[in-house]
């Protein structure tokens, strides 16, 4: 069977270049067959899409063939054929960067190739020698251990606007002991496709396990030569929403396949390294002792760690997948000075351990989104990170930001761990979101306002890691708060009433600044947004200024967010205060409520939002609720 | 050559030097008061200081030292020795691997030893590790090389000693680890043999990210080489001796401290220590050298012919005047040749690649794409040159090559040059950026042409007209249009922001707009064609915004939507946008002057007036000037802004003046405006 797979592999090499050299592609009008797709006919469909003459590039086909060959070596090859109309486009597609591993595989590029004026360029078949560039990737130009990381430049010669810039390559990886391999095609792309294609081939009797989301077609299926060929297309496919997410999977057809024979099996492949119980080196262990010195509990201990690795160790910020399956040992990563996430891992893991902790490497399904059980694949999981535990102390460890958080629900979700999948209760479900900010401000003695407040920061929105966690400074973070809804004001004194890792609750005596009198002889006061609220937690793609979107808003949890302001005006009086609002609706709710209790007046503002995903047809909804919040009317009070 | 035959030293004599040099080794010489013996690394290493001696500096420049010595072919080679001293954790870890660049074409690296120093000893790192890598590389793909050397963990205190070995040169100012020196040249020598053989050329800053200690450059020429050299930006020690077979000159800086970062500041160049250097008689040899080197780079292909004719065939320019025709080409050169350079191999860095080339490839760097303007301008019948230049940076007065990009020129019938730069224009009408403006070239000719300069361009020639004509709403809502109209070049910098993805566009502006209020909704815009080149640049933004004005005691009150808009927009406003420190330093570099011309109209409901603010100051400094108003014109309030970038470049000095405009410009753009109706009491 190996030997049939072999060949039907290097049938498939030898076929590209022998397609491109016989599709008669001469001189003239015909594009012709390249490695079995009718370019002709690709492009007159994309022409008849609507809307043809005003796109930046519309993808001719998007493909990618995956060979798992009996030995474990997986071959990878994509073929990309893309009409570009526009400088945007050609930014796009014309130059390349393509990453792979010198040290375990091979890449080899079988097409670079231009249509233009009725030929290819430079040739049907030729690729120019200077077109195809090996460069070191710039994270690890101060790594040597990495070096053989390689991104290949694929530079398309003969470029013109408007026109068709066709690029295949194949990485074949030499992966030898990998039990299985996983991955995830998503249809959807920058630019829309006329045929985006994915297919999956290997010996017979492996099994692979997959789920198609989102209407992503079912496979068809094909065996011949000892394997077996699953393909999932998809025509005309719209290119992804606007603005990008962060998981494009969320809102767009996908499919996810595996050949992992389990969830443990899986996990046992990533924690391989990791799970050594080699004891440190004498010159590593010295040093950790001496940074432990006197720690009084596994909480400074822990603190003391990642001191050291942040002081110790840089982050080298690589893609680190290719060396998952071979870290290096601790010494290495300290003697170097740097690693990629898994060494900074294993490191980590170590001195923890050292430290008397335990240490298990984790995974986070990405976004903290479900996943599917049935299908065990790494290819929708971030990390490496590590769960670290002591005497009361449990924390996560993110190795390439170097922050270790005690709030659980910042790791609300699935994990995948050395024994497999870890469902785990959704955080939310013991915990509500809460921000709340209150505070009581009089006429201070000395001009300004003074007065006493409280911070009240739960779930996701705890504060615990920054005001006095393992990396915490508590004043520094609640002053920071505090001049966020008061420009220029100070923390003068402070006091925890709860502080646990999932609920914070801090009282505080804070100063503001008055400001000057503006031409009308009034005092402006603006209640801001404050820092480590709401909108911290929203995703970097939410922008107010859009009044439609094309692509869902996934929102980590339900929030709520108050912030309540008491002012006693003193001998001055109000000249403006803004009018009660409320707005309700499927996203959640916006209300501004002003009483007056007195001689002093009480500000509510609140803002909650549901949970969940947030379709476009319903981002209306949600802007209207952060812009209420945003807005300067429902902020500002006027005194005079 | 025979020998002299030598004097025997009787055996009793040597026995007595034997003794005195036995009894000289025995104990220290003795040293005068206050003498102190000549510095090893190891007393360098401990008089560098620590840490608390150089506050925020994870690592010292202890000692280095460039010895170049130049051949009569110009093959140079240089002995390297680098001394630094680590002095916190943070310093460990950030220098734990050693690399050097280079390019394989033209230049060789070795490194030789190094060595750690620590408690008195020397630890050795073996040099056999060095791996030699492709160099990370972007836009610009000449297969250049990178080498690597992993030391072992440092600990602060630790010195990193370091000898290397270059021979060769380095093209322009595209690398960054200088040039090379001399030894006898071998047969395989002549790829080092630099672009001007036999010449010989340096820019050398006294200065990095480290304070250094000490810093010595030294130059040893053949005796017949003579050499222009200037020290600018500071002091400099230096000397010159000679022999009957070498000049030998020497500069050396102590004590240099690191260097300074600030917002928008220039190279190094501009205000480091440096010593520029060229064996090059004059501008006038360089300038014959380039035109000699690349004489046969810009010959015409039937191919290339054609399409020049159509190209002006479209345009309506066949047989137009040599300047238009100039002009279509250059807009298509800019348009259609990308910024990616393949190698050519030997030669690259210095020679323009052929026309026929670049028209193949359809992509370059700023010389390939200069070089294929020449060619298509030659092709029209137009006596067209390549030119090298500094982009950003100054070029002193010495015919060093202080140059880091290339244009084009073309000859006009009184023998002056017209310059274009196909590289910093696409989309942009201009024929050479306002940004270069100021900006030395030198053109290749076979006469030899001397330095020459860009002019001056006031800020009257990059206009950006800002109209906004806006009505608000009794319940606060504005409704309007922008009108955004750029020259010079901020016609390029309008195109830019209307030249991104098409289906894109309205959320580029409404992001803009949301300086003004994200409330923004309905953006539409209207724009030229980024690549019609018939006019300047103009947008037009309509939007709408619910609830923009605040309703505050039964009026409305605002602030200028337009200075808003301008304030919080780095392309539209530059110097008002940027958040510039209290004091400087070092100059700032803005590339260009601009003049903002912004005018609002505010058209207030029915019977309601606004109050007329107090007007500002006007300022009106060397580097900048700001002037607003407000009027009422009927039931229109009337908002003009008005600011002049006057330099492309501020001193320090000049800088105090620059930001009193800004500020100026600032609390304009935070004046309330307040309208009620029948007129604010």
């Amino acid at each position: 069977m190996k030997r049939t797979l072999l060949l039907c592999i290097l049938a498939a090499i030898l076929a590209a270049p022998a397609a491109a050299g016989t599709s008669g592609v001469s001189p003239g009008t015909s594009i012709g067959t390249s490695s079995g797709r009718d370019l002709d006919a690709l492009l007159a469909r994309a022409r008849a899409l609507p809307g043809f003459a005003q796109r930046d590039a519309v993808l001719l086909c998007e493909a990618r063939l995956v060979t798992v060959s009996p030995g474990g070596d997986l071959a990878v090859r994509t073929h990309q054929a893309v009409w570009i109309a526009t400088r945007s486009g050609l930014n796009a597609y014309a130059d390349q960067r393509v990453p792979w591993h010198a040290g375990t595989s091979t890449l080899a590029v079988t097409k670079l190739r231009t249509w233009r004026d009725g030929r290819w360029w430079p040739d049907a078949v030729t690729i120019s020698p200077t077109a195809v560039v090996e460069t070191l990737p710039y994270a690890l130009e101060y790594a040597a251990d990495y070096a053989d990381l390689r991104e290949t430049m694929l530079l398309h010669d003969g470029v013109e606007l408007p026109c068709l810039l066709e690029t295949e390559y194949e990485i074949v990886e030499r992966a030898g002991a990998q039990a299985g391999a996983d991955g995830l095609w998503v249809f959807a792309r920058r630019d829309p496709a006329v045929v985006s294609e994915f297919a999956l081939c290997v010996p017979v009797g492996v099994a692979v396990r997959h789920v198609e989301r989102r209407g992503a077609p079912a496979p068809t299926v094909a065996t011949a030569h000892g394997a077996t060929t699953r393909t999932w297309r998809l025509e005309d496919v719209p290119q992804h929403g606007l603005p990008a997410i962060a998981v494009p999977a969320a809102d767009a057809p996908s499919v996810l396949w595996s050949t992992w024979d389990s969830w443990q099996a899986l996990g046992a492949a990533l924690s391989r390294g990791f799970d050594d119980d080699a004891p440190l080196g004498a010159a590593l262990r010295d040093t950790l002792a001496a940074r432990l010195g006197n720690a009084p509990d596994d909480r400074s201990k822990a603190r003391a760690v990642v001191k050291l690795l942040e002081e110790g160790v840089r982050s080298v910020h690589v893609d680190d997948r290719p060396w998952r399956a071979a870290a290096r040992r601790p010494e290495r990563t300290w003697d170097t000075a740097y690693g990629h996430g898994s060494d900074r891992a294993v490191l980590a893991a170590a001195l923890f351990r050292g430290a008397g902790l335990t240490a298990a490497l984790r995974y986070r399904a990405r976004g903290g989104r479900p996943v599917d059980p049935q299908v065990p694949a790494a290819a929708e999981f971030d990390g490496p990170f590590l769960e670290i535990a002591g005497a009361g102390l449990g924390a996560f460890y993110d190795p390439s930001k170097g922050k270790l958080t005690e709030s659980p629900s910042a790791f609300a979700g699935p994990l995948l761990g050395g024994s497999g999948l870890i469902q785990r209760p959704d955080g939310e479900a013991t915990v509500a979101n809460l921000f709340a900010f209150d505070i009581t401000l009089a006429p201070s003695d000395s001009g300004g306002w003074c007065g006493a407040g409280s911070l009240r920061t739960d779930g996701l929105f705890s504060a615990h890691d920054r005001m006095a966690g393992l990396d915490g400074d508590a004043q520094g973070h609640l002053g920071a708060v505090v001049a966020s809804v008061f420009a220029g004001a100070t923390v003068a004194g402070s006091n925890p009433a709860t502080f646990r890792p999932e609920a914070v609750t801090y009282g505080f005596t804070a100063n503001v600044p008055e400001d000057e009198a503006d031409d009308f002889d009034r005092l402006r006061l603006t209640v801001g947004d404050p820092l480590g609220g709401l909108a911290s937690l929203l995703p970097a793609d939410v922008h107010l200024y859009e009044e439609s979107r094309s692509s869902a808003v996934l929102l980590p949890g339900s929030l709520v967010q108050r912030v309540r302001t008491t002012l006693s005006p003193g001998d001055r009086e109000f000249a403006h205060l803004p009018p009660d609002r409320e707005v309700v609706n499927a996203a959640g709710r916006f209300s501004l409520r002003v009483e007056r209790d007195g001689g002093r007046v009480v500000v509510k503002r609140e803002l909650s939002v549901a949970a969940g995903e947030v379709p476009p047809a319903r981002w209306p909804e949600l802007r209207a609720l952060l812009l209420e919040d945003a807005d300067p009317a429902n902020r500002t009070l006027l005194l005079r | 050559m025979p020998q002299p035959p030598r004097p025997a030293i009787p055996s009793l004599l040597l026995g007595f030097l034997l003794v005195l040099a036995a009894a000289a080794g025995a104990g220290e010489p003795v040293l005068p008061p206050g003498d102190r013996p000549p510095p090893t690394a190891f007393t360098r290493l401990a008089d560098a200081g620590d840490a608390e001696a150089h506050p925020g500096a994870g690592l010292v420049v202890v000692f280095e030292e460039m010895v170049n010595r130049v051949q009569p072919s110009g093959v140079t080679e240089v002995d390297g020795y680098r001394l630094t001293k680590v002095l916190t954790p943070a310093g460990c870890r950030d220098n734990s691997v050693l690399t050097w660049r280079y390019d394989p074409q033209s230049s060789r690296v070795e490194v030789r030893e190094v060595a750690v120093l620590r408690d008195g000893e020397r630890l050795s790192v073996d040099v056999a590790a060095v791996h030699d890598l492709p160099a990370p590389q972007s836009a610009i793909y000449w297969s250049d090389r990178i080498q690597l050397l992993q030391l072992p963990r440092l600990r602060p205190g630790d010195g990193i000693e370091v000898r290397t070995w270059r021979k060769g040169f380095t093209y322009a100012l595209l690398g960054g680890d200088g040039a090379a020196a001399g030894g006898a040249a071998a047969d395989d020598d002549a790829r080092f043999i630099p672009p001007m053989p036999g010449e010989y050329f340096d820019i050398v800053l006294f200065a990095e990210d480290a304070p250094i200690v000490e810093k010595r450059y030294v130059l040893s020429l053949p005796a017949d080489k003579r050499l222009h050299a200037e020290v600018h930006n500071g002091a400099l020690y230096s000397s010159v001796a000679y022999d009957a077979e070498r000049t030998e000159y020497a500069w050396w800086g102590r004590d240099l401290p690191a260097l300074v970062h600030e917002t928008r500041q220039p190279a190094a160049s501009d205000f480091a220590p440096k010593v520029v250097m060229a064996t090059v008689a004059d501008w006038e040899s360089k300038s014959r050298w380039f035109f000699d080197v690349n004489r046969d780079q810009f010959d015409v292909t039937p191919e290339i012919r054609d399409k020049v004719d159509v190209i002006l065939a479209a345009a309506g320019l066949t047989g137009a005047a040599p300047e238009r025709r100039a002009e279509a080409l250059l807009h298509w050169v800019a348009q259609n040749i990308r910024y990616s350079g393949q190698t050519m191999g030997p030669g690259e860095g210095f020679i323009l690649h052929s026309g026929a080339m670049i028209f193949e490839q359809r992509s370059g760097v700023c010389k390939d794409i200069a070089g294929m303007l020449v060619t298509m301008m030659r092709a029209a019948g137009l006596d067209a040159q390549a030119a090298m230049t500094m982009a950003g940076s100054r070029i002193e007065d010495v015919p060093a090559d202080q140059f880091n990009h290339c244009v084009t020129a073309l000859r006009l019938p009184d023998g002056s040059f017209r310059m274009y730069d196909p590289t910093w224009v696409p989309y942009d009408n201009n024929i050479w950026s306002y940004s270069e403006t100021e900006q030395h070239y030198l053109v290749g000719s076979p006469q030899g042409d001397t330095l020459d300069r860009i002019a001056y361009s006031p800020p009257a020639e990059s206009p950006l007209r800002a109209v906004h004509r806006a009505t608000l709403q009794d319940d606060g809502t504005l409704t309007g249009e922008f009108e955004l109209t750029g020259r010079g070049v901020m016609d390029g910098r309008l195109r830019g922001l209307a030249n991104g993805r098409r289906d894109n566009l309205a959320s580029v502006f409404a992001k803009a707009l949301a300086a003004v209020s994200p409330r923004v909704e309905g953006v539409r815009v209207t724009h030229r064609r980024t690549d019609d080149f018939g006019g300047d640049m103009r947008i037009t933004v309509a939007y709408r915004i619910p609830r923009y004005a605040l309703p505050v005691d039964g009026g409305l009150e605002f602030r200028s939507p337009l200075m808003q808009l301008t304030l919080h927009d780095g392309t539209l406003f530059r110097a008002g946008a940027t958040a510039w420190e209290d004091e400087r330093k070092t100059d700032i570099l803005l590339y260009f002057t601009q003049l903002l011309d912004g005018q609002e109209t505010i058209r207030l409901p029915r019977g309601w007036r606004a109050t007329v603010a107090e007007q500002p100051d006007a300022v009106d400094e060397i580097y900048a000037a700001f002037t607003g108003a407000s009027r009422h014109d009927g039931n229109d309030l009337v908002i003009t802004q008005r600011f002049e970038s006057r330099r492309r470049q501020v001193p320090p000095d000049g800088y105090p003046g620059f930001k009193k405009a800004v500020d100026a410009a600032r609390a304009w753009g935070d004046r309330v405006f307040r309208a009620e109706k029948g007129g604010v009491r």
